[in-house]
């Protein structure tokens, strides 16, 4: 399964490499706000997971996956693992990115910024999860085209879906947990929800069960995918 | 003898075709030739060989696994050539043999450099820059690089130069000499097998219509020449499939000592076929 994963890397090292100068752009276009930051972010990673696939796509590579010495679940969970390897290099060129922001405020006598913590790190995980778990069985279903329109309206569904709970929650959250969560975190109903809960629990406990939840989700997502992609033919 | 690959009662629908039936098996050391015109179903049955199509009815067995439960297992014993040889375009042809060498156990580097010098493949160049024939090239050395016990190729010799495919179809016959190995060789192209095919299996429209030795195959058909007068409802119905031109007809048999009985001593003439005349006219028969 690493052989798949460093396919992917090899293969897709131009996006892969892209991770840096977009999370560069992005912080330099939106360093006053850490909201916009933060799902710029996301929306890097998940740029990168959509390009691996449209790699795979455009040079009609999917015969010469799958006749190699592989499994189709291994090569479904192989690209969930680039997934996660992809999350994880974007929290961290984000958290560097955001660090670098953080001292130079500090420096200026400025306070640090709230975006910049544990439990946005938390959110970022579980957002961009969300995602690639709803990204990733519809491709594997679906293929690139048509899997990426049916996942683009799930992910409509859903954000239209958290406009209308985010709300509530964020109001219930900012009940439980003080008028803190609210304008400094930014918006969405997983960050403003995961800020609450950790601020409720604790950052260890809370970061086993938001680490806990996002594999979880990705799990159940690969079991989705795996058996969408056994009824593919190549 | 052992077979190395096996298909049984094969079955498969698709919207306007289907593979009916498809049985014929590969011992360990030959070349099969599998022949049919384009649509036979010839790409179908290659793929299910790899596990990527899966049969609806029948068995596939390759040493002796089945490729759809052991599907890492038999994909590790496969060399496969695919027609249209796709891999990522943007890479140079170390980088995709950096991607396939460590999925094969037997993958033997210094074999692989050997190839890539011997077929002159460019390794400093993107795979999308390189011609048809030097990608399938390419194909080739990454799927002989492996000592695969089992060689799948899909018109392998279409974009070749004479030269290469003359040397390639060397090798291939060379492939198999330690009676280990075996090769798939799926064309159009029937030139290629009459030089080296031990088998020929002959697909059209999802059906096998004949699987034997090369040798049955050119005992039993014979092609039979002559002046279109002489065509009566006897010799019509001792060929296969015929051609009426306004000087002579020409038509296939598997008959050819009846036919000279009944042509002895008249302007007519039983000679070899090819397998491109068989094909043709076992083809038009149906």
């Amino acid at each position: 399964m690493l052989n798949l994963v460093l396919k992917d890397v090899k293969a897709g090292a131009i996006f892969l490499w892209a991770v840096i100068p977009l999370n560069v752009v992005a912080a330099l276009q939106v360093s006053r706000s850490g909201g916009a930051f933060f799902w710029a972010n996301v929306t890097c990673a998940a740029f990168i997971l959509v390009a691996l696939s449209m790699l795979d796509w455009k040079n009609e590579t999917g015969v010469f996956v799958h006749s190699l010495p592989v499994t189709r679940g291994m090569v479904v969970r192989g690209r969930y693992m680039t997934a996660a390897a992809i999350g994880l290099l974007s929290l961290l060129v984000a958290a560097s990115v955001g660090t670098a922001r953080g001292l130079s405020l500090s420096a200026q006598g400025a306070s640090w910024p709230r975006w910049v913590s544990g439990d946005i790190a938390l959110a970022f995980l579980l957002a961009y999860a969300v995602i690639a778990a709803i990204y990733l069985p519809c491709y594997f279903r679906w293929g690139f085209g048509k899997g990426n329109v049916v996942a683009a309206l799930v992910l409509a569904a859903a954000i239209i879906a958290g406009g209308i709970i985010g709300p509530a929650a964020a109001t219930l959250a900012d009940a439980a947990a003080g008028e803190t969560v609210r304008g400094a975190v930014p918006p969405g109903l997983i960050p403003r929800g995961v800020a609450a809960f950790v601020q409720a629990v604790g950052l260890p406990t809370g970061g086993t069960v938001v680490m806990g939840a996002a594999a979880l989700v990705l799990w159940l997502s690969s079991q989705v995918a795996v058996r969408a992609c056994r009824h593919q033919e190549f | 003898m052992d077979p190395i690959l096996e298909l049984r009662g094969v079955t498969k629908h698709y919207q306007g075709f289907a593979l009916r039936d498809v049985s014929f098996s590969l011992p360990r050391g030959y070349v099969c030739g599998l022949i049919g015109p384009n649509g036979a179903g010839k790409t179908t049955i290659v793929k299910m060989i790899l596990g990527l199509v899966r049969p609806e009815g029948g068995e596939v067995r390759v040493c002796g696994d089945d490729p759809v439960y052991a599907e890492r297992a038999v994909k590790d014993r496969i060399g496969f050539v695919h027609e249209v040889p796709a891999y990522y375009g943007h890479l140079r042809m170390g980088s995709i043999a950096s991607i396939v060498r460590p999925f094969y156990r037997r993958w033997d580097q210094p074999l692989f450099e050997a190839l890539v010098r011997e077929f002159e493949i460019p390794t400093n160049t993107w795979f999308d820059s390189l011609s048809r024939g030097t990608r399938t090239k390419a194909a080739l050395a990454l799927a002989l690089a492996h000592h695969a016990d089992l060689l799948v190729l899909d018109e392998p010799t279409a974009g070749l130069d004479p030269v290469f495919r003359r040397s390639l179809l060397e090798r291939l016959s060379a492939y198999v000499e330690d009676g280990h190995a075996s090769v798939l060789f799926s064309t159009h192209l029937t030139s290629d097998l009459e030089r080296m095919a031990d088998y020929i299996t002959f697909i059209r429209d999802g059906r096998v219509m004949f699987s034997s030795t090369r040798e049955q195959v050119f005992d039993r058909w014979f092609i039979v020449k002559g002046d279109p007068r002489l065509l009566d409802d006897s010799i019509r119905q001792a060929l296969a499939g015929v051609d009426v031109g306004p000087h002579a007809f020409t038509g296939l048999t598997s008959d050819p000592a009846a036919i000279r009985r009944r042509l002895a001593g008249r302007d007519a003439v039983v000679e070899a076929a090819t397998l491109d005349d068989i094909m043709y006219y076992v083809g038009r028969s149906c």
